[in-house]
């Protein structure tokens, strides 16, 4: 058991911060409240630090490389074919990746780890712990979300492989044609005709259900082109990047998507970087659509998160709300918010101890790193 | 761009941060882009409350290469690939207004950055400093030949190892002594430019802004080029400066810090930050840059790393001190930009909180040659 004293909690419910105690016992919270004993507890004094639930970042590449490789994202994509929902991004995993170490130097406690953006139809992703040495006992959801991508990468790849598409046009057609064939496959299947058996179709099923989101790498007009394509099937879908979304403020909104922004902090190009609006995130917040924060890691460190929610708040959004950001949001994309996102009784006792309030500080940073109860990282 | 030119005008009442490390409480009196006074009870015709408001100098981004890529066709131009060794160039020819301006980096409060060659020559060139915004570079540009770009990090060696070398660091250093070393220059242009700009190098009148990503480069650099005592050097990325800091010291050497975000190079190099705010608070002066290894950022990555050494670090205003007064002497040009100082050009940004201490500090106005070049 660990007792957590005098902590200024940021629940991250509707609750307001408040100063307290946090009993975890087996891994989740036990009891939440002020002046609480426990015999027998480890107890750890947190007087004038801020306990956060364990962050969160639902998009990253983190240890999809070969072994010994630092961040990993050598064996994020395949790039072999547009269309491979049949991938699951866990068995490119390398779990003694560093980079899962240095989550929780950072206040990270899970990770949505997913494919990268190479092919269209890019595969599958999976939620996972950032501790431990067996990914598949480290992980906590597989098959946590179809993930697509639009726009550059995919294009002209295929091509040079002798396959389409060669253009943006071709892209978002390949997307939609998938679609269409699996919605196809999935009615002939419900009416009970025979159909030969079709993985890549049968991915699809459960984002037709609505019971894993669609995630597509999207920016500027390409959002246009997603929206279009995926609210037509009625899909929970959170558009990935979302860099230019000041542009799409109610289409966004309407479509009720969720957005997961980032990397921030790239050189201005010509192409999809051309315009990173930091400020739409505190507008699409104030509109509803409920924001995450992504670093893209290794693309960025995970260091950066904390940078991401600075910049967020540099840029208009209030610095209470970017927590929700980089906690309760990223765990309801992963639909994990029954199980981590909040300082709530019976969750994982998953917390981010700060020294200053991130956000809100300069020079804020992580002490403890604390996941289902033990601490898994002390700041020296 | 709201091109407002003030001819005369007061700020009454800011809080001003010369960005020397001193806070003064008072008015700034700018005249024809050009800071004349800054005083208590100054008075004239236009006057301009700014009760609650602080003032710092624009900021500096203390070496890139942003506006120097060609964009449109990846086409680099700030690495001149045909020779590792090109100190007679001067990366101001590369330089492309527009695609400076598209960094928008007066948004983030910097005013004016050292523009340099990459990090993929071993003597890449001289560096020049200009202003942020706008469309003819002779306007925007401040001086020239401000430094010599060196490079002593494996990007040298990625790019020249099929095209004759150098393929180790030890060909690398070789290369930089027999380039210090050189008495004897023909009468030629390129002979003649190189000596005019490896001379002021040996001399200390240009200094060197040598790019070392780990401790081991940085410890290089310094037993290469120890034979030359009035060097003047700056050893930028600079990720593991925290390990070489008796070195530094003793070299009396300056830090321009890079950008640790992009690239998982925190992670990579263990960049002990404490440990570096310590220093600066110790003498060595710091500069900062969005500078990456291969590549260069974007403009919010100044104050990221601002908020990284502001852990441990207890006065701000050392902070304040890196992203302006520090990069302009160490460039040169502490008699144009800067501080808040009489005779200096009217650069300065106008916040509501201080951006060094809170993230919620809100960017009113940049404000270049005293014209405004950005409003909240």
């Amino acid at each position: 058991m660990l007792l957590l004293k005098n902590a200024t909690i940021y629940p991250q419910t509707e609750e307001e911060p408040f100063i307290g105690d946090v009993l975890c016992e087996g891994g989740k919270i036990k009891q939440i409240g002020k002046g609480i004993e426990e015999e027998g507890a480890e107890v750890l004094d947190l007087t004038g630090l801020n306990l956060l639930p364990g962050l969160v970042d639902s998009h990253s590449h983190a240890g999809l490389g070969p072994a010994g490789d630092m961040g990993g994202i050598a064996y994020s994509t395949d790039a072999s074919h547009p269309v491979k929902p049949e991938m699951e991004a866990i068995y490119s995993a390398d779990p003694k990746s560093p980079v899962y170490r240095y989550a929780l130097e950072n206040g990270i406690t899970t990770l949505g780890v997913i494919p990268g953006s190479m092919d269209i139809i890019d595969g599958t992703g999976f939620a996972t712990r950032t501790w431990g040495d067996n990914i598949f006992e480290m992980c906590l959801k597989r098959g946590m979300c179809l993930k697509l991508s639009l726009g550059e990468n995919p294009k002209g790849i295929f091509q040079t492989q002798g396959m389409e598409p060669d253009s943006r046009m071709g892209v978002t057609f390949i997307l939609e044609e998938y679609f269409a064939n699996a919605k196809a496959y999935m009615e002939a299947k419900e009416r009970g005709e025979e159909v030969a058996y079709n993985e890549q179709y049968e991915v699809a099923i459960p984002v037709f259900k609505r019971e894993i989101p669609a995630r597509i790498h999207c920016t500027h007009n390409d959002m246009a082109s997603a929206i279009q394509c995926l609210t037509k099937y009625n899909l929970w879908f959170t558009i990935e990047h979302a860099w230019g979304a000041g542009n799409y403020l109610d289409e966004i909104a309407e479509s009720g998507c969720g957005i997961v922004f980032g990397p921030i902090g790239g050189r201005r190009s010509f192409f999809e970087s051309r315009f990173v609006d930091v400020d739409a995130v505190a507008k699409l917040d104030a509109l509803g659509t409920e924001c995450c924060l992504t670093v893209d890691a290794p693309l960025e460190g995970l260091d950066a998160l904390l940078s991401h929610m600075e910049q967020a708040v540099r840029e208009g959004t209030d610095p209470l709300r970017v927590m929700k950001m980089v906690t309760i949001h990223p765990a309801k994309v992963m639909g994990l918010q029954d199980r981590i996102g909040t300082v709530e009784a019976g969750k994982d006792a998953n917390f981010a101890v700060f020294k200053g309030v991130p956000g809100t500080d300069m020079g804020a940073h992580v002490v403890y790193t604390i996941g289902e109860g033990d601490i898994k990282y002390q700041k020296n | 761009m709201t091109g407002q030119q003030r001819t005369s005008m007061i700020l009454k009442n800011a809080t001003l941060h010369i960005g020397n490390g001193e806070v003064f409480q008072g008015d700034m009196k700018i005249e024809d882009g050009k800071i004349v006074e800054i005083g208590e009870s100054l008075s004239g015709e236009e006057l301009c409350d700014m009760t609650g408001k602080d003032i710092f100098p624009g900021f500096i981004d203390s070496g890139n290469f942003l506006g120097t890529q060609d964009m449109a066709y990846f086409a680099k131009d700030y690495n001149e690939n045909s020779s590792p060794v090109t100190p007679y160039l001067d990366i101001w020819h590369s330089l492309d207004p527009d695609e400076l301006s598209l960094q928008e980096f007066y948004k983030a409060g910097i005013t004016s950055t050292v523009v340099t060659p990459g990090n993929e020559g071993l003597l890449g060139g001289t560096c020049a400093v200009v202003k942020t915004i706008g469309k003819n570079i002779n306007k925007i540009t401040v001086r020239r030949d401000v430094a010599l770009k060196a490079s002593f990090t494996g990007e040298v060696i990625r790019v020249f190892q099929n095209k004759g070398g150098p393929k180790t660091p030890m060909a690398m250093a070789g290369l930089l002594k027999e380039a210090l070393s050189r008495t004897d220059y023909a009468s030629d242009y390129r002979s003649q430019r190189t000596k005019e700009v490896m001379d002021a190098v040996r001399t200390g009148k240009m200094p060197v802004l040598a790019a070392c990503e780990s401790v081991s480069e940085i410890e290089r650099f310094f037993d290469v080029t120890k034979s030359y005592p009035d060097m003047k050097i700056i050893v930028t990325l600079a990720y593991e400066a925290d390990r070489a800091e008796k070195s530094i010291k003793e070299r009396n050497a300056a830090v321009v810090l890079g950008d640790t975000s992009r690239s998982s190079l925190q992670m990579a190099h263990k960049t002990d930050f404490a440990k570096l705010a310590d220093m600066a608070q110790s003498g060595t002066k710091f500069g900062l840059t969005v500078l990456g290894t291969d590549m260069a950022w974007g403009k919010e990555m100044l104050l990221w790393s601002a908020s990284k050494l502001m852990q441990t670090c207890k006065n701000s205003e050392t902070i304040v001190s890196m992203l302006t007064a520090n990069p302009a002497e160490l460039f040169g040009v502490s008699d144009r930009i800067g501080m808040l100082k009489a005779g200096l050009d009217a650069d300065y940004v106008v916040y509501e909180g201080n951006p060094v201490e809170k993230c919620s500090a809100r960017l009113l106005e940049t404000v270049i040659n005293g014209e405004t070049v950005y409003q909240a």
